[in-house]
């Protein structure tokens, strides 16, 4: 079993079609949607972590760039600057995968990006700025 | 240069609300983004290091009194806006809701940006977040319990920041928790459990003690009597004589 991040961008012409249906069903690929926006210009973009082996998600892409999906690696990520986190713990509540938690003896606290799935909630909610994204803007 | 000053006309706020949303839709406070149906309680005081909850009745925190102020060594230069001692206290003395509060004054050329921060508040401003140590004399047996109280010993109210708060209209208070509770990282509301946030740095405060405790030590901060009281409250206690 292997898991990938990736960008899916669809095309007006392929909005209406049951894609994420045709991943599960007809490739057996775990579709993990981490986020996802339709915008009024009628373009979809899903973020999605799909899991599988090799042949599964060979399958699983061949069919995406048959239905004219684009798919880019997710090469965004979310950056903990310490130098400015006072870890006041005010972004803890809004982190949906405990990837930012708190010591309660020592009081620090720490961001795990192996468990990040770039939600971007904690970046308006850090009032000092402490958390950044780096890499493709969606 | 030849001067630069902050005057802060309220800091220290001798506890404060533990904000919650009771909308359908998230709203952005001057106590963070509130998550809709109660999704997050934020809080914002240091709690049993908060300097006005170790001496409730200001008997040594008056005008005057030298402070740690953002590295710099400053003043106490008179009670803050909304300073309000007269509400409801607990036994021990503290008052159970938002109280007391200082002005606070030193110079800026001798702070130091590890203990000033700026700070925005998305959809709602900016201002800053400033580091203040005060040191508080034993002066007899009762300042030596005021200053042992412990987080469990203090409660703060819980209000809904999306009617309450801006309208006045509603239940004032959904409730009361400790601030132990409120450092555990979640609390119960109406049976449900609700994660808490903070904005005052526990553990930065926690630093500022110590360092504050190391300069008393190495003799580079003497203590200083408050030359005027701060507004009092009226005592549920006795003084001992």
């Amino acid at each position: 079993m292997k898991e990938t991040r990736v960008v899916l961008r669809f095309p007006e012409t392929v909005v209406e079609a049951p894609i994420t249906y045709h991943l599960i069903a007809d490739f057996g690929v775990q579709v993990n949607i981490l986020r996802a926006s339709i915008d009024p210009g009628k373009q979809g973009m899903m973020v999605v972590a799909l899991a599988g082996s090799d042949g599964q998600l060979a399958k699983a892409m061949d069919y995406l760039e048959q239905m004219h999906v684009r798919v880019d690696p997710l090469a965004e990520k979310i950056q903990h600057l310490e130098d400015r986190c006072t870890s006041c713990t005010s972004c803890i509540p809004h982190c949906p995968t405990q990837a930012l938690q708190v010591d309660r003896e020592t009081w620090k606290v720490s961001f795990n990006p192996d468990d990040c799935i770039v939600c971007l909630s904690c970046l308006d909610t850090c009032i000092y700025r402490a958390m950044s994204v780096v890499g493709n803007e969606l | 240069m030849n001067d630069a000053f902050m005057f802060n006309p309220r800091n220290c706020y001798q506890n404060y609300n533990v904000a919650v949303n009771l909308s359908d839709k998230p709203i952005y406070t001057y106590m963070g983004k509130l998550k809709p149906r109660i999704g997050n309680a934020n809080y914002c005081s240091a709690g049993q290091l908060s300097p006005l909850f170790n001496d409730p009745y200001y008997r040594t925190i008056g005008v005057g009194t030298r402070i740690f102020l953002c590295g710099a060594q400053g003043y106490v230069a008179w009670h803050g806006t909304q300073h309000s001692p007269a509400g409801p206290r607990l036994e021990n003395g503290v008052p159970k809701s938002p109280a007391g509060n200082v002005a606070l004054i030193g110079n800026m050329k001798e702070m130091r940006s590890r203990w000033v921060r700026a700070v925005s508040f998305s959809g709602y401003g900016a201002t800053l977040s400033v580091a203040v140590g005060v040191p508080i004399p034993m002066l007899d047996e009762e300042m030596a319990r005021f200053v042992s109280v412990a987080d469990a010993d203090l409660t703060a109210p819980i209000v809904d920041y999306s009617t309450y708060y801006p309208t006045g209209e509603g239940e004032a208070s959904l409730g009361e928790v400790s601030y132990a509770d409120l450092k555990s990282g979640s609390i119960q509301i109406s049976g449900k459990e609700v994660p808490t946030g903070s904005f005052s740095s526990y553990g930065l405060a926690r630093q500022v003690a110590h360092h504050l405790k190391d300069l008393i030590q190495k003799g580079d901060f003497t203590l200083t009597r408050p030359q005027s009281l701060l507004p009092g409250a009226t005592r549920n206690t006795e003084v001992p004589q």
